[in-house]
């Protein structure tokens, strides 16, 4: 008998890489849950992408053109807007769904997602008296850590299939699949191609079997998220002259032409190139052609993107140029071999968000010989299977000096034993900052909170990344890691006193005198904590994750009474002291792997020989 | 260890034929109306 259908609305009001990557969440989850009925809010202008999608029942489009348009045009006011909405949720409110879920994490959307009824809400909703409210665990972890600045590791799109997956698992059982079925596909989207495909396909496209393309993204949607053009002309004559089997397509908006008149101009003056080895179809794309064209490229070249998000999805290999403000641990391009080169240094620019480009001396720090580097390393791992450090490639090249100010990051993907999702391995040998060693920690420790399974302690962190700098910081840590453990249990015994004491209580209003005085107290002693942990976090900004998800968590207490915001908060404590245990564990561990090794232990030996690694305490 | 299923589950309401009790929906389609418009106007300069 075949199952009722699970009504499933997702809301994306984000931009078209964040539905990309929703749309490769719902793909597992469909492939788990087949009786899910999925429907999709989106912004008209990226509903593209979710329309070529035969496994969504129905994309549902906010027409953002028509309904704010004319107000700020000064056309109409601001007050016609309540009825128009009304008028275009109406239909949707009026449906019975058994799971909201809203993946946009923005304020808007949480309205919207208020406005819904339904069996399950997952994401940003509003709470009675209409504050913005966590649905969920993954939710308070996305508003406190990811929202909230904190460096982490997990990408988005495990977050999100893990978050609708849990919930599912909870609410429908186990799903009979395996769930061992590749999400992503050449054929992902349906795509309606017309004459102008063919053209591409059998007039300059690939229709030439010894020809590989690779696609260039030009532009981002800002400018420091940009590569300039120059950089990716000086990186596309590299290729041309050193690769004749390779062509080139670049892509982009109307919005990129001028980067694109840049780009061909520089390639025109060099008159080994040759000017048909380019196609240029910026500003002719709509959604169809676009994923056409990146899904039969070998490679896509692309900043941050959604191009890369595109490539995932389709399958195609990705060298992600990384400048400006962007984490790509978190939205990197998700599956196996990808590439990522991003600046070594320090970026002020990035730390403060600046829009202007030229600010951005990350940008300035790639050079076009360390991206054809190491994608000249990365289409060859056939031959050398990456038993060739990238160093000594670029070492071979002649161009070691430009791998000094870079990071390079191949992505694959954990295997289910190792915890799944997508993981960054670094290439090349930095020190490890203490930020990138608290990501890693940041991300254990929430896959232990909200997948209730966690590796072991320190599996992708090598002894090489401990520098002395690093293990200083961490001694530092060690002792305020004790502090926050010991702060965070006596939260925990506190709101455990202080449901007791309300349990005991005939009323929460009408109580006795000493009753109430000793309730008062367990609240001044709560304030008194919370305040000691926020004061922690001052001085160490490695345990801000803690005191910021403490404060998410206790907005979003849940309980009509003392007692139950008392049992609540209790647990919110145990699940902050539990993942405070992790992070000493860490320590711990990182600590252990700086300590002296021998490198002989045979008994006949006349004297193990000790090597320091680091200098010790 | 795993965090409690209470914070994993979503919020749960007991029939999805009912709006949220207890919500204001006018001054929800405002903070909609009002926050919508808000964004919009950021990615327009």
């Amino acid at each position: 008998m075949k199952a009722r259908p699970v009504r499933l609305l997702v809301i994306q009001l984000a931009r078209l890489g964040d539905t990309l990557q929703s749309l490769m969440a719902l793909r597992a989850a469909q492939q788990l849950y087949p009786e899910l009925e999925i429907h999709f809010v989106c912004r008209a202008r990226f509903a593209g992408a979710a329309a070529r999608v035969s496994w969504i029942k129905n994309v549902i489009t906010l027409p953002t053109d028509e309904l704010f348009g004319p107000i700020l045009e000064g056309r109409k006011s601001e007050g016609a807007l309540v009825p128009e909405l009304a008028r275009w949720i109406a239909p949707l409110a009026e449906q019975r769904w058994d799971y909201v879920v809203n993946w946009t994490y923005s304020d808007a959307s949480s309205f919207l997602t208020a406005l819904l009824p339904a069996r399950v809400k997952l994401g940003y909703t509003r709470r009675k008296d209409g504050k913005i409210a966590c649905a969920d665990g993954w939710t308070h972890y996305v508003q406190a850590i990811v929202q909230g600045g904190v460096e982490q590791n997990i990408h988005l799109t495990d977050i999100l299939t893990t978050q609708l997956l849990t919930a599912l698992q909870i609410h429908l059982g186990e799903s009979a699949a395996d769930g061992n079925a590749a999400v992503t596909s050449k054929s992902f989207f349906n795509l309606e191609l017309g004459e102008r495909d063919s053209a591409w396909a059998g007039g300059g496209g690939t229709s030439e079997p010894n020809k590989k393309w690779i696609a260039i993204q030009l532009g981002a949607a800002q400018e420091a998220k940009s590569w300039d053009p120059s950089n990716w002309a000086r990186l596309a004559r590299t290729i041309l002259k050193r690769h004749p089997e390779i062509n080139l397509v670049l892509l982009g908006g109307r919005e990129d032409q001028a980067r694109a008149s840049a780009f061909l101009a520089s390639l025109r003056a060099d008159p080994a190139i040759d000017p048909r080895a380019t196609l240029s179809l910026v500003g002719e794309t709509d959604f169809d052609l676009w994923a056409s064209v990146v899904g039969r490229c070998q490679w896509l070249f692309s900043g941050d993107t959604a191009a890369i998000h595109l490539a995932s999805v389709l399958g195609t290999r990705v060298l992600n140029v990384s400048t400006g403000p962007v984490r790509f641990a978190e939205t990197g391009p998700y599956g196996n071999g990808h590439y990522v080169i991003r600046s070594s240094r320090p970026c002020k620019a990035c730390e403060k968000h600046e829009t202007e480009a030229s600010q951005h001396g990350c940008r300035d720090l790639i050079t076009p010989e360390a991206a054809y580097a190491t994608w000249s390393y990365a289409s060859s791992e056939w031959s050398h299977r990456r038993k060739t450090p990238l160093e000594t490639h670029f070492r071979n090249l002649g161009w070691s000096t430009h791998a000094r100010s870079i990071h390079v990051h191949r992505s694959r993907i954990r295997s289910t034993a190792d915890g799944g999702g997508v993981f960054y391995e670094p290439l090349l040998s930095h020190p490890m900052t203490l930020a990138d060693w608290n990501s890693m920690v940041m991300g254990h420790v929430a896959r232990a909170w909200y997948c209730g399974w966690t590796p072991q302690i320190g599996q992708e962190l090598s002894r090489e990344a401990v520098d002395p700098g690093l293990l200083q910081s961490i001694r530092e840590l060690d002792e305020e890691s004790g502090v926050l453990e010991m702060l965070l249990e006596q939260a925990e015994q506190t709101a455990l006193a202080l449901k007791d004491k309300s349990s005991l209580l005939k009323s929460n209003k009408v109580m006795h005198v000493r009753d109430r005085q000793q309730i008062q107290e367990l609240g001044v002693r709560m304030s008194e904590i919370e305040g000691l942990l926020d004061r922690l976090a001052t001085t160490q900004p490695a345990l801000r994750s803690f005191s910021q998800m403490a404060q998410v968590m206790m907005h979003n207490l849940r309980g009509d009474d003392l007692r139950d915001l008392g049992e609540e908060t209790a647990i919110s404590y145990k699940q902050l002291r539990e993942g405070a245990v992790i992070l000493r564990d860490w320590i711990r561990h990182t600590l252990k792997l700086a300590k002296p090794i021998a490198l002989t232990t045979r008994p006949d030996a006349p004297s193990a020989r000790v090597v320091p690694l680091l200098p010790s305490e | 260890m795993g965090t409690d299923t209470k914070f994993l589950q979503g919020e749960v309401s007991e029939t999805s034929d009912a709006g949220e009790p207890g919500l204001n929906v006018e001054e929800l389609l405002i903070g909609l109306a009002r926050a919508l418009l808000a964004e919009q106007r950021e990615r327009t300069t």
